[in-house]
């Protein structure tokens, strides 16, 4: 919290209220509509996987690669690797890597609210279902405090590590979670 | 892994195109939004597309030559279904009226059968209100919501087509039992886990998978699962080790229900 008093006025904590209440109210929402939703529509498969299952720990697990290049990158330009100086194209990395990512979890995403819903059957549905709610609501706040020239600077660290963190988790409680129970399959 | 810390330069923003990058973000989020949508709708139409093939097709009776030919029923409804247009939400209703009459049982699960075994049934119920699954353990099957008033036990599925009209006491319920466009009388026993009612789900090559599962107090299981709207028998429950179960390879989530459980969603 130090930050927001580093400069003479505090910088923009109303944006980031606004950023935080968006995020809310989409994680709130995912959460509801897949509640509510009746789960049991087939749901449109992807080609060239054995099953719309494989298909999806497939995409995340590809997501949580392109996560991993965020965490390096972002660490590299707030220069938290000693001796090492982040490269000019270390943002575009960044950027197009979390683009990439995020866009491939859209998918697995839909399938997952689309044909199963909001399940709290075991420990792992119901983290599963938090977390991947949670990951919207944080996602959103992220890219709409990134536009905003004036939030405090600990937050955009604060919500990556969180994007980062509940992406792993996601991982972990899905495709993880399939390949050691299914073998890993395409 | 992250500590709160003030970087010398904001990430990502340079002062060419600054004005671009700005937007950027919102611009991810929108093409996030609109893949999103999409395959929202596309999943949509695609099942509407799926439910109309299935309108035509009527459920068969109970007593028909079972198993060989699953009947493709409506996608959206795992309880049969019938000519019918959807009940309104009768539960709700009896729900509202349920406080004054106390429940006789304030917790208890019953499993036990039609009169000459057509299908079995479980009913579980919890501080008035009642859940029930009812299956001939090879292609009819229904999910039942409903409530105990006094010791008077009213239910039925999302469409009406099902239904349990009994009564309950501390050691048994009877009553009859509609579904699949048949009436029978039925008797179930009270009944301790791990005898009751059991819920499966599971993702099968994509599709969503659910199965009922009637344990009676005599440890015999019956059930059925419905894959894409399919009916078929269920998988091998053994209700001590219900992490054990799959369907096509696929392995199926069980929990075991009681009265306080949704089985419908609306």
């Amino acid at each position: 919290m130090r930050a927001s008093h580093a400069v003479g006025r505090p910088r923009g904590s109303g944006g980031l209220l606004v950023a935080s209440a968006v995020g809310s109210l989409v994680t709130v929402g995912l959460g509801v509509y897949g509640r509510l939703h009746e789960p049991t529509f087939v749901a449109i498969n992807l080609a060239g996987f054995s099953s719309g299952v494989a298909a999806k720990a497939w995409l995340a697990t590809a997501a949580f690669v392109l996560v991993l290049v965020q965490l390096v990158t972002a660490a590299a330009m707030y220069g938290r690797f000693p001796r090492i100086v982040a490269p000019s194209w270390a943002g575009a990395l960044h950027r197009w890597s979390g683009r990439a990512a995020v866009l491939l979890t859209v998918p697995v995403a839909v399938h997952c609210l689309y044909a199963l819903g909001f399940q709290g059957g075991t420990t792992r549905t119901l983290l599963h279902s938090l977390f991947g709610c949670f990951f919207y609501g944080v996602f959103v706040t992220k890219m709409l405090l990134l536009q905003r020239s004036h939030a405090p600077r600990w937050s955009l660290p604060v919500l990556g590590g969180a994007v980062f963190t509940v992406m792993t988790a996601l991982w972990l409680t899905s495709s993880v979670w399939f390949f050691t129970t299914s073998r890993l399959t395409f | 892994m992250w500590e709160v810390t003030t970087p010398g330069e904001r990430p990502g923003l340079d002062s060419r195109g600054e004005n671009m990058k700005r937007y950027a973000p919102l611009v991810t989020l929108a093409a996030v939004a609109a893949l999103g949508v999409g395959l929202f709708v596309a999943n949509t139409l695609n099942q509407q597309g799926a439910a109309q093939l299935s309108a035509s097709a009527a459920i068969e009776p109970a007593s028909a030559a079972a198993g060989q030919a699953p009947t493709v029923v409506d996608l959206g409804r795992l309880t049969p279904q019938s000519a019918s247009p959807p009940a309104a939400t009768g539960a709700e209703d009896q729900a509202q009226q349920q406080g004054a009459d106390a429940p006789a049982v304030a917790e208890k699960a019953y499993a036990g059968w039609s009169s000459g075994k057509e299908v079995s049934v479980a009913i579980a119920v919890k501080a008035g209100r009642a859940v029930a699954y009812v299956c001939d353990g090879k292609k009819v099957e229904a999910w039942l919501e409903g409530t105990v008033a006094g010791d008077t036990l009213s239910l039925e599925s999302k469409d009406g087509s099902a239904t349990i009209n009994g009564t309950v006491s501390e050691s048994s319920s009877d009553g009859t039992v509609t579904v699949g466009g048949k009436t029978w009388p039925f008797t179930a026993e009270g009944v301790t886990a791990p005898a009751g009612l059991y819920e499966g789900r599971a993702d099968v090559r994509g599709v969503a998978a659910r199965v009922g599962w009637v344990v009676s107090g005599d440890g015999e299981v019956t059930g059925v699962a419905s894959v894409a709207g399919q009916k078929r028998s269920a998988p091998v429950l053994n209700p001590a080790d219900p992490g054990a179960v799959t369907i096509d390879g696929a392995p199926v989530e069980v929990s075991a229900l009681d009265g306080g459980s949704t089985v419908i969603r609306r």
